[in-house]
């Protein structure tokens, strides 16, 4: 092996790439080549380089609205435009300073959780930002009919409810008072790529109570809104059940949530 | 510098002392801000909250914080930090074997290990006027795509792309030559060229300590 042929080797050498006869090759020209040591070094330092994103402080500075030390604002505005990962950070980071805004906003964990890849995340992100337009603004107005005044209501962030929120209860079963009002944000541990979604919650005999389609999930938030209004549902367990809808039919599996009133 | 309002001050102060009340509020407060990242961190999600914990009874031992916000905002943002730190050390590479590699050889050049703000502007000036064709196929290597992948995401022959990332490679270091020839204090009246000394590594970890 040449000099230029080890040489152009080594960014695929170090992200682990290379064929296994290839990689021993390049090793072997490293361990009798001085030059060739020299630019794997080189090599490293542009990995460095290229690998570079906004610091941690940065990011949390502007969810933060501030201006981040250390880094000019105009480098960081360009920064953000071209690095998915940088911009996904920054959306996780502001999304946990709204929640420091909204008590009225409860968490809640799905009961599977999956790994989400790198590049699956990136990928239904920027969808997922576009449809969590729609759903900002679809959420203005009420999906339920308007006989029932206690009945839930979906897509709705900004509600002034008043939550009195229990913690405790088993690992992803949440409880709820009956007699207060409460937001839930609705974590799905699938990743979420169907238009829009149909909700429904079942009684413990499995009886549906209540359905509604119109879901649609909150890319900002990273999950669906669903509120409660005290007295809705009386004391006893629940499913919430969530399936995607394609061509107006069900699509897959649900996300299934299991709720307690007390 | 504000001083901590009084309710900070007990919160705190129940905290550090292991007071079940004040214990529970900071964890309620951990567990709300870390919510968002817990899709993306959820195969170590115990270990994640875990060092998060840690992460706030130092900064709170410490006496770190001094009630220039609520207690809540400067926990909420110590959350978003520690989080972050996380989910970028779990793209960190390691190469050890590498490391033996060039251990015996004395010319081999300091590494970069920006963590002090002024690296870190540096590097990211460099980054930003490098081309954006240098920066999209570097960013795939360091998504982990082999060449061969790379050849036929981007249409051209491999022999033709190891040339060009090469290339990319050799123009990033001149451009950091360059910038770093013109950083202010690195020029004497004179106007001749000086050696310039790299900053001493130090560790890469992000510090929340200043939040």
């Amino acid at each position: 092996m040449t000099c230029e042929q080890a040489t152009e080797l080594l960014p695929w050498l170090l992200n682990g790439t290379l064929a296994p006869a290839e990689r021993d090759e390049v090793r072997r020209h490293l361990e009798s080549c001085t030059r060739c040591r020299e630019a794997l070094a080189e090599t490293r330092q542009a990995w460095t380089l290229f690998s570079q994103h906004l610091p941690a402080d940065a990011l949390v500075a502007l969810a933060w609205g501030e201006t981040p030390a250390g880094v000019d604002p105009e480098l960081a505005r360009q920064h953000l435009a071209s690095c998915p990962e940088c911009a996904a950070e920054l959306e996780l980071a502001r999304t946990s300073r709204r929640l420091e805004n909204e008590d009225n906003v409860a968490v809640f964990p799905g009961t599977r959780r999956r790994e989400v890849s790198e590049k699956g995340y990136r990928g239904w992100r920027a969808a997922a930002m576009a449809a969590s337009l729609v759903g900002l603004i679809a959420s203005g107005g009420w999906f339920n009919s308007a006989q029932d005044a206690r009945a839930p209501r979906i897509n709705s962030r900004n509600i002034d409810l008043s939550a009195q929120l229990e913690r405790g209860g088993e690992e992803d079963v949440k409880v709820v008072p009956a007699d207060s009002d409460v937001s839930l944000l609705l974590y799905p541990a699938g990743e979420p790529s169907a238009p829009t979604y149909e909700l429904e919650i079942v009684d413990a005999g499995d009886q549906v109570i209540w359905e509604t389609p119109g879901l649609l999930f909150d890319a900002e938030s990273n999950g669906f809104y669903l509120n409660l209004r005290a007295g809705f549902l009386s004391r006893g367990s629940y499913q919430i059940r969530i399936y995607g809808l394609e061509g107006g039919r069900r699509a897959g599996k649900p996300e299934v949530f299991d709720l307690r009133v007390e | 510098m504000m001083s901590m309002s009084g309710n900070d001050q007990e919160v705190v102060a129940g905290f550090l002392r292991g007071e079940a009340g004040a214990v529970g509020t900071v964890d309620g407060w951990i567990s709300r801000a870390a919510w968002p990242y817990q899709r993306r961190l959820a195969n170590r999600w115990d270990d994640v909250l875990q060092e998060v914990r840690l992460e706030v009874t130092r900064l709170l031992g410490q006496g770190k914080f001094r009630g220039e916000s609520s207690l809540r905002t400067y926990l909420w943002r110590v959350v978003s930090h520690t989080c972050l730190d996380q989910l970028r050390s779990q793209r960190k590479w390691q190469w050890d074997d590498l490391d033996e590699l060039e251990k015996g050889e004395g010319a081999g050049l300091p590494r970069i290990t920006p963590s002090g703000h002024e690296d870190k502007d540096l590097l990211m000036r460099v980054l930003e006027r490098v081309s954006q064709d240098c920066r999209e196929m570097w960013r795939m290597i360091v998504a982990g795509l082999s060449y061969q992948e790379m050849s036929r995401k981007l249409g051209v022959a491999e022999g033709t792309l190891r040339v060009r990332v090469l290339r990319c490679r050799e123009k990033a270091s001149a451009l950091r030559e360059e910038l770093l020839a013109h950083r202010p204090g690195n020029r004497p009246a004179n106007g001749r060229n000086i050696a310039v000394k790299n900053s001493p590594n130090r560790s890469g970890k992000a510090k929340t300590d200043d939040l």
